[in-house]
This record gives structure tokens, C-alpha cells and sequence, in this order.
């Protein structure tokens, strides 16, 4: 199912679109997560987890699957393959493992948000909200080996590639 | 020639250095995470993110 020339090119655009601006859209999360972690100000508090669940809502979640979708594309339909390189390999679990996360905490976040966007909280308890540091921190280095892993693409055949790399040769060779 | 199984050529290559440094790495940060979990309290469910007042399916705060 190889992709033509143009084809991969557009494909590979919108897939680094996607995978840079879920990094992006988690760095935004990350300061607002900042903010509810350290702030005083009621407000900011609120105006911050109003502000984490329209971003996570409506950038990071859709980033985060099309960045998914458009891997799958560009490694099924490339050289590359999805389980022939360690790297491609490697990429496509973390990638799976962070959107999984991901979606699991969205519901939470969305739920936070609501809570901080009702008029009826309180301030302590605008104060005692939790922060998802550990999350918006972990995912961010997550990304950030995927990307340095995509742009490196350091070699190494899985032994399934290898297979696959004797077989072809085979093939060209009779 | 004789292409035997005993050829390296037969042989699938070892996983790469880097791979194994990636795997060691993301264990002992897995390890560090459970400490520091266990260490705070242990609770890793939804329920972490609760507010300390109970609060209603829609948002609405339900007061003790």
C-alpha cells in the first residue's frame, strides 16, 4: 500500500502538523497546570481549569489522535513499516500509550473544569482543586522521545524487519 | 558455498544498545513513579482528582 510521492508528502505534513501541535497544546496545559499547582488567586485557579478543559477538549484530544492516524498512514504506507524498526516500533507504543492516558483523563478534566466553571464553588475549594502535573509532565517527556526518536530514526531491525528485509532480498535476488 | 544456520548471516541481529538504554530508563522512571506513589498515599484512581467537597453529577457542589 505504498503512498505516491505526493501523497507522502501531504501525509507526512499533516502527520508533523499534528504530532508538533499535541506538543505544543501540551506545554499550554502544562502552564496553566503550573498556575492551579501554585497560585493563590481563586480566580486564576478557576480561570485556569476552565481554560485546561476547553484545551484539552478541543486541541490536545484531537491532536492526539490525528498525530495516532496519521503515524499509522505514514508507517503502513512507507518504506518504514509499523513493526520493522525499533524506532517506528517504539514510537507507535508510546504514541498509543499517551493517547490511551489521555483519554482516560479527559473525562476528569472535563469534570474539574465544570466544578471550576460553576459560579456556586467556593474559593477554598477552588484552592484545594488538584493539579495534573505528574500527567501534563509525563506525557510532555513522552512526546518529546517520540519526536527526538522520529527525527533521529535511529537504526535497528526488529527480527520480524530482518525476516522481512531476507525476504525481499530473496525475492530480488531470484 | 555452503549457507548454513551456523552463518551470522542466519541470524537475526541483536536488539540495538539504544533500545535496551530506552527500556532500562522507562523502567526505573515506572519504579520511581510507584514509590513516590506509594510514598503520597497510594490512590491512583479518578477518585485522586476529587475535590474535598462532594460533588454532583453536574457540577453542582452538594454541601456536607
Amino acid at each position: 500500500m505504498a503512498l505516491t510521492p505526493g501523497l507522502r508528502k501531504f501525509a507526512l505534513a499533516v502527520h508533523l502538523t499534528c504530532s508538533v501541535g499535541w506538543l505544543g497544546t501540551v506545554v499550554a496545559y502544562l502552564t496553566l497546570d503550573l498556575t492551579v499547582a501554585t497560585s493563590q488567586d481563586p480566580e486564576a485557579v478557576r480561570a485556569a481549569w476552565i481554560a485546561m478543559g476547553l484545551v484539552t477538549s478541543w486541541a490536545i484530544v484531537p491532536f492526539a489522535i490525528s498525530s495516532l492516524v496519521t503515524g499509522l498512514v505514514m508507517s503502513l504506507g512507507t518504506k518504514w513499516g509499523l513493526f520493522r524498526h525499533w524506532w517506528v516500533l517504539i514510537s507507535l507504543l508510546l504514541t498509543a500509550f499517551a493517547t490511551v492516558v489521555l483519554l482516560s483523563e479527559a473525562g476528569v478534566i472535563g469534570r474539574l473544569a465544570g466544578v471550576a466553571a460553576d459560579p456556586a464553588t467556593s474559593s477554598d475549594t477552588l484552592l484545594d482543586l488538584p493539579h495534573t502535573l505528574p500527567h501534563s509532565v509525563g506525557g510532555l517527556l513522552v512526546l518529546v522521545v517520540v519526536q527526538v526518536l522520529n527525527v533521529y530514526k535511529p537504526q535497528g531491525l526488529t527480527p520480524y524487519g530482518w525476516r522481512k528485509q531476507r525476504e525481499q532480498r530473496g525475492l530480488s535476488a531470484s | 558455498m555452503v549457507d548454513s544456520p551456523r552463518d551470522p548471516a542466519h541470524r537475526a541481529p541483536g536488539t540495538p544498545r539504544w533500545v535496551i538504554a530506552l527500556g532500562i530508563a522507562a523502567v526505573i522512571l515506572v519504579l520511581l513513579v510507584v514509590i513516590v506513589m506509594f510514598a503520597g498515599g497510594g490512590e491512583h484512581g479518578p477518585g485522586r482528582h476529587a475535590a474535598p467537597t462532594e460533588v454532583g453529577m453536574h457540577g453542582q457542589m452538594t454541601m456536607p
